[in-house]
């Protein structure tokens, strides 16, 4: 009686210390903490817990801490959203301003008075042709001022109807864009673009003439054209440039720059800072540019919003929910 | 059972004596292989508790985590299926990576099982998209990142050509100076490179010119590509000599890519240098590594499995040392991380405890001896039994670390030859006082030959039943089971190797040395004791019933007592470092997270203990750890203690300092651990939570759903604590949907719109450029600062094909000459803003979602009955979806069931060893209580130094046992000698228990001595051990009084019952 009872209190003992050992082991192994930096840790984690069930939408970072993150904030207020476009277009003479010269009367050419990349005058003359006809000499003259393009004709020739002289004023070109789908619909003329030279980046600002009725089939593409001043004689007829078509200023009530715009949650949310406190608040938007978005509800003008580092306040508030999971 | 002259033992123990010198001979020669196989010993801080894995990384640069799991883990992970040992696959899938994980029964062969992967992986690699290669994994452990060194340039150094080092100049040193010569290091399987970029040449073209020139992006690529190939054309044979003919035609410089023809037009050649510029670039890299706030490249040498880590990193150490001499000036490759520190550290503190311990143990041999020879000889037992059980370790693969080396107890090891020694000098001083004279040679071997027979049965008994105790350590599996089986293996050895010595070796040196006068007198110390001992036997005596009844009630409160002990699994290594690992919200870019992590390192280097700081920032080359960008490693290397502000600061506090110090900076969640504990945990991954709920189907938004339902239910059981669900989305994405009916009206196919944004955004490889061994991808990419602005994507354009059908756009000849062959990209895809998968994770095959809880307060299987039922009536399962319970309650449960039968059966073992001595089940039982009495003692330590009871105590508890019975063991034997004799049963009893009075102070003095210096010690590693030797020693203590004290009565109790029995049968008959 007494052995049994005194045996099996050894196998209880011995057994009950391994048992027990066995099932507390991994809770307090978990997860990955060390022994002395569990308690503090699971404390952490409860506090973390309670924060998720409220959605977590607000996070405290310390005024220095702040500054030396990075983190700065600018009131939210009025400005104007620059619609803007960037294409391609392509440069080419203004058709008034284009000429290209033929010789009146056939005849072979007796002089050639000037050559390519020469800027000549309305009414200088340009070649001398016997004519046919009378048989005396006349002078073909350039119908306009401007810059000899090309020249297709050598002394001896015998001038027909083909153009001896191509000869444009290039002191201004036309800038020829192509707009694609729905931007054709809301480009008018008058916009401003900006044209930039492939070689140098060399810009020019100038206004959109006119957007012209046809279509291109292959591309779906419509030319919209603006005139550019040739100043530095650089912009060559036939270049390809850079342009960007500003669509429209929209004056608005309240925009915050892009980088102010984090989605959080599946909604898009900036943050507006309140002393030290830092605060999610779900954004409606409306128009944006390159730079700025507009802001229809969610936020007041002069609310302090994050507009730099706000990813690193995203991460703060998120960070509740972050687990290893590898 | 008497002994009978010539038993076995007694055979063995007189050829021990008659060959002396051939006994001393061998002893020499297995103590000189012990020597030897030291040398070949492996070495670590703790046992390696890994699993049998083989990794699979395949880099799919550029494929997101739906792409990955679709086009390369699925297929690989089918593939797996059905291979010899194979235990379970599981995978992930993230941003430019898929990684399967094919876990194999503990004891595979890893090299069996990677032959076996790689030939399925063969197999499958056609089914694979072109361009992606699987890799295995190093071979290496969650102890083989044992060196990392960080490439680092000196502030004021320049490169040759004036210009500071870059990042990408320190990359390209690290693949391809320090990499090559390190792998080459004996022992080291791979070096992994984080950090910095990998240089690339990047051909940039303006996407406007090449737009105006209608040249596509892959018209680049594909003339880079004819433009960079050397051919070998065979040999021509020329006046009797052999010439070969080859075609040199690689790139040589980046000039030479510039000036590559892309079309000729009018006669114009048009180059690459008139659309695009040529210059060195940045990978998109998926990771990137800081030391101390700033950037460097940071290298991890992996060690080969089975490798001695200490010897690897030394040889790795010294090899960087010649690295440096091939660096240019001003570039260094400087050790950040070294295993070798933790390895001697820990070592260390095992030998201290060791040599102290046995120091203690020789000095309480002399003291109670009174005899140096004597004590010496014992002495000489704990290095021999130590170096043949290295030898045992080496060949039986065991690894000499903290956990096995650690739980060596000298005094313990010593005990059955301190008792034959005790006992030899007790019969050489009777024999002597006998004859009065000193002993002939023959009389001295003859009695030491009786002497030691005497006490060789109950010795070798008690030495049996401490190894059988460590039998149901082999009993526990998994994690528990590779921490503590070094352990047991270990112990057994040393123990079976003291046996081997006190049965040949012992006899041998006593009858050698022992000649002259033995004054076996007994000393002041002992008189002392027995002078205590005698009136307290004498009252104990007297009120047998009420010593054994108050024994019992110790036990019973010491019962409860233990109800108050808090519990741990294993007390972790201090390592000495501190990793902190900042979880950041997923999505967030590896930019942002380096410059947080620089932040984190400035502030962490404020804290004064700490001596640097370097982290390793998501996914290093070798995928073996794939962590998102928004994952880091910080490694915080700390300051050796003496260089601290408050010296005697707890590491714990400082982890805590650290935390803080984390905590302040916004944006991150922090988990502190420490770097080996980190890798293990990850390598043996996967949940380390008691239950899981795995639910297992199709659709990721499905399986969120169910995930999330299980999670709210789980929550609301009783018991339930740190329910987590795991996250499978969050990571943002940008999908660029190609519009099918855009797509007709141009006449393109979705890949046309595919090619463009993957080579303008990810880029494509167009080649490589050579200069000697090294080489450098040619990226065909938009320019960096086109990559990034978001809203250009939309007027990236895509080019046209050539119609050269003409149909109703001729009519209008005029527009067509003057319109775009190309359009922009929105205008045939939709680019949209997404949140995506984050990481699909797959288990044996399938789609997984695990929702993790852990169980306090509770008893597991109530729990799981609980959970399950719950779950059945409330959570819907759709059909094709399904849900499995794992975690580690199964491991429990199992290694729960297994103890529960095998402690019994060792206890019954122990009482069967217990009866065959005695050949009695009463004295077996006396000798028996010894345990539970020795188990209070232990508590009582344990809650008196406030450590809680974990494995280690556990094992303490069971060497415990051991030695509790023991003692038991020589009193009783002796007191039953006595008996046989001829004595009364109270005289056998007193004098027995008297005369034992030295054996038994001196077995449990040298037994709990030789665990002092491991209780007390603070140095590496001792928290691991502190435990186990705290709760030998309390036992021991309790054990030994309760011995001397409660056993007598006991005995007394027990055979006064069968006395009195006895003699009314007499009377009757």
């Amino acid at each position: 009686m007494m052995v049994r009872h005194r045996f099996g209190l050894a196998a209880a003992v011995l057994l009950t210390g391994l048992a027990g050992c066995q099932r507390e082991a991994p809770s307090a192994a978990a997860p990955a903490a060390t022994a002395e930096a569990h308690g503090e840790h699971e404390e952490h984690e409860e506090h973390e817990e309670h924060e998720e069930h409220g959605e977590a939408t607000r996070t405290h970072i310390a005024a220095a801490m702040a500054q030396s993150s990075g983190i700065r904030t600018a009131p939210a207020g009025a400005g104007v959203i620059h619609d803007e476009h960037a294409v391609q277009g392509l440069l080419v003479p203004i058709e008034g301003r284009y000429a290209r010269v033929v010789a009146r009367f056939p005849g072979p050419v007796r002089a050639v008075r000037a050559g390519i990349g020469e800027t000549v005058k309305a009414g200088q003359t340009l070649a001398v042709v016997e004519s046919n006809v009378s048989l005396s000499e006349y002078a073909v003259t350039a119908p306009i001022a401007g810059t000899v393009l090309a020249r297709n004709v050598t002394v001896g020739d015998l001038a027909s109807d083909r153009p001896l002289f191509e000869v444009a004023d290039l002191s201004a070109l036309w800038v020829d864009v192509h707009l694609f789908g729905a931007d054709a619909q809301h480009i008018r003329p008058g916009h401003t673009v900006t044209v930039a030279r492939l070689a140098d980046g060399a810009t020019v600002t100038t206004t959109l003439d006119r957007v012209l009725p046809g279509t291109a089939t292959a591309s779906q593409s419509t030319i919209a054209r603006a005139t550019l001043r040739n100043t530095d004689g650089d912009w060559r007829p036939g270049a390809a440039v850079r342009a960007r078509v500003s669509v429209g200023e929209s004056p608005v009530e309240l925009l915050v720059p892009l980088s102010a715009i984090q989605p959080l949650g599946g909604r898009d949310v900036v943050f507006v800072q309140e002393g030290e406190d830092y605060e999610a608040r779900p954004v409606k938007l409306g128009r944006r540019d390159a730079q700025h978005v507009e802001v229809l509800d969610g936020i007041e003008a002069g609310d302090a919003v994050v507009i730099e580092q706000s990813f690193l306040i995203k991460a703060d508030i998120e960070k509740s929910s972050v687990e290893h999971d590898d | 059972m008497t002994t009978s002259p010539t038993s076995l033992l007694e055979r063995i123990v007189r050829f021990a004596i008659t060959h002396r010198w051939l006994m001393l001979l061998l002893t020499l020669g297995i103590g000189a292989l012990g020597v030897w196989s030291f040398t070949r010993l492996p070495i670590d801080a703790t046992p390696d508790i890994t699993n049998v894995q083989v990794q699979i990384n395949t880099p799919a640069p550029g494929y997101s985590a739906l792409e990955a799991e679709q086009r390369v883990t699925f297929p690989i992970e089918t593939a797996l299926a059905g291979l010899a040992h194979l235990e379970t696959t599981r995978s992930l899938s993230k941003y430019g990576l898929s990684q399967v994980t094919a876990v194999f029964e503990d004891g595979t062969d890893i090299y069996f099982a990677r032959q076996q992967v790689g030939e399925r992986i063969q197999q499958v690699r056609s089914r694979l998209p072109a361009g992606l290669d699987p890799d295995l994994g190093p071979v290496a452990t969650g102890l083989g990142e044992i060196f990392m060194y960080s490439v680092e340039a000196a502030p004021d150094a320049r490169k040759p050509d004036g210009t500071p080092w870059s990042a990408m100049d320190l990359r390209t040193l690290q693949d391809w100076v320090v990499r090559p010569q390190l792998r080459t290091v004996r022992g080291v399987t791979d070096v992994n490179t984080i950090g910095g970029y990998e240089r690339q040449i990047h051909i940039t073209p303006d996407p406007t010119k090449l737009t105006t020139y209608g040249i596509a992006l892959r018209d680049v690529v594909e003339a880079i590509a004819k433009n960079n190939e050397n051919l070998g054309a065979g040999y021509i044979e020329r006046h009797g000599g052999q010439y070969l003919v080859r075609v040199p035609g690689q790139i040589t410089d980046l000039d030479a890519l510039r000036d590559i023809v892309l079309d000729r037009r009018d006669g114009v050649p048009i180059r690459i240098r008139d659309v695009a510029d040529v210059g060195e670039g940045q990978e998109l890299r998926t990771g990137a590594a800081t030391e101390n706030g700033r950037e460097v490249v940071l290298g991890t040498t992996f060690m080969l499995i089975g490798e001695n880590s200490r010897a690897v990193s030394q040889r790795t150490a010294q090899a960087l040392a010649q690295v440096q001499k091939s660096l240019p000036e001003g570039v260094t490759a400087k050790t950040v991380y070294d295993r070798t520190a933790l390895v001697d550290r820990t070592i260390a503190t095992v030998a201290k405890n060791l040599i102290e311990g046995a120091l203690l143990v020789i000095v309480v041999l002399f003291l109670l001896l009174g005899n140096v020879r004597a004590a010496l000889i014992t002495a000489a037992v704990i290095p021999l039994a130590m170096l043949m059980t290295l030898t045992g370790m080496v060949r039986g693969g065991v690894s000499g670390n903290l956990m096995s080396l650690g739980a060596l107890d000298f005094g313990l090891i010593v005990d059955g030859a301190v008792i034959i020694i005790e006992n030899c000098l007790r019969r050489f001083g009777e024999a002597q006082q006998r004859l009065g004279r000193v002993l002939t040679r023959e009389e001295r071997f003859e009695v030491t030959a009786q002497a030691t027979t005497e006490v060789i049965r109950p010795s070798l008994f008690g030495v049996g039943i401490i190894t059988a105790v460590y039998v149901p350590i082999f009993a526990l599996s998994g994690v528990e089971g590779k921490m503590f089986h070094p352990m047991a293996i270990t112990v057994v050895l040393a123990l079976g190797s003291a046996m081997a010595l006190s049965l040949t070796f012992i006899p041998a040196v006593v009858a050698l040395s022992l000649g002259g006068r033995v004054a076996d007198h007994e000393n002041a110390i002992l008189r002392a004791a027995r002078r205590v001992y005698e009136p307290v036997l004498r009252t104990v005596l007297r009120a047998p019933v009420l010593t054994v009844a108050a024994a019992a009630l110790l036990v019973v409160v010491t019962g409860f007592a233990a109800q108050r002990l808090g519990t741990e699994f294993i007390p972790s290594l201090d390592e000495g470092d501190v990793l902190v690992q900042p979880l950041r919200t997923p999505g967030t870019s590896l930019t942002q997270s380096l410059a947080m992590q620089i932040q984190l390192e400035k502030r962490l280097q404020q804290v004064p203990e700490v001596a640097g700081v370097f982290s390793k920032i998501g996914t290093a080359e070798i995928a073996s750890d794939p962590m998102p960008p928004s994952i880091a490693d910080t490694y915080v290397m700390l300051k050796p203690r003496e260089q601290w502000p408050n010296p005697r600061k707890p590491k714990a506090e400082l982890v805590e300092e650290i935390e803080h110090a984390a905590q302040e900076l916004p944006g991150s969640n922090y988990e502190l651990t420490q770097p080996i504990q980190m890798r293990t945990n990850e390598l043996i991954s996967g949940v380390r939570a008691d239950v899981a709920i795995k639910v297992y189907g199709d659709d990721l938004d499905t399986l969120a759903a169910v995930a999330g339902k299980i999670e709210a239910v789980t929550k609301k059981i009783a018991g339930a604590a740190d329910v987590k669900r795991e996250p499978i989305t969050g990571l943002p994405m940008l999908t660029i949907v190609p519009d099918r009916a855009a797509l007709a009206r141009f006449g393109l196919n979705a890949s046309d719109v595919q090619a463009v944004v993957g080579t303008a955004i990810g880029g494509t490889v167009a080649g490589q450029l050579f200069e000697g061994d090294r080489r450098f991808d040619l990226v065909v990419r938009l320019p960096e600062a086109l990559r990034q602005d978001a809203a250009a994507l939309g007027d990236l354009p895509v080019p046209m094909p050539v119609h050269g059908n003409a149909d109703e756009s001729s009519r209008l000849a005029d527009w067509q000459a003057g319109a775009p062959a190309y359009i922009p990209l929105r205008e045939v895809a939709r680019i949209e803003d997404q949140i995506g998968p984050n990481q699909i994770n797959r288990e044996n095959g399938k789609r997984r979602v695990v929702v993790t809880a852990n169980v306090r307060g509770r008893d597991l299987g109530g729990f799981i009955a609980d959970l399950q039922q719950r779950i059945d009536a409330e959570v819907k399962v759709p059909a094709g979806y399904w849900i499995g319970y794992g975690g580690t309650f199964e491991q429990l449960q199992s290694a729960s069931q297994r103890l529960s039968i095998v402690v019994p059966v060792t206890l019954l073992v122990i009482f069967g060893l217990l009866f065959m001595v005695f050949g009695s089940a009463r004295d077996a039982f006396v000798v028996f209580s010894g345990v539970p009495l020795a188990l209070t003692g232990g508590v009582f330590a344990l809650l008196l130094r406030g450590i809680p009871f974990s494995i280690s105590a556990g094992v303490g508890f069971i060497a415990l046992s051991g030695v509790a019975v023991l003692n038991g063991l020589v009193m009783i034997a002796f007191i039953r000698k006595l008996r046989d004799e001829g004595d009364r049963l109270e005289d056998a009893i007193f004098d027995g228990a008297l005369g034992r009075l030295r054996p038994v102070l001196m077995t449990a003095l040298v037994a709990s001595l030789g665990f002092v210096p491991m209780a007390f010690n603070v140095g590496a590693g001792a928290e691991v051990q502190r435990p186990l030797a705290t709760v030998v020693i309390g036992g021991i203590v309790s054990s030994t009084l309760l011995t001397l004290v409660v056993l007598p009565a006991l005995y007394r109790l027990v055979h006064a019952v069968r006395n009195r029995r006895g003699t009314r049968e007499a009377t009757a008959t």
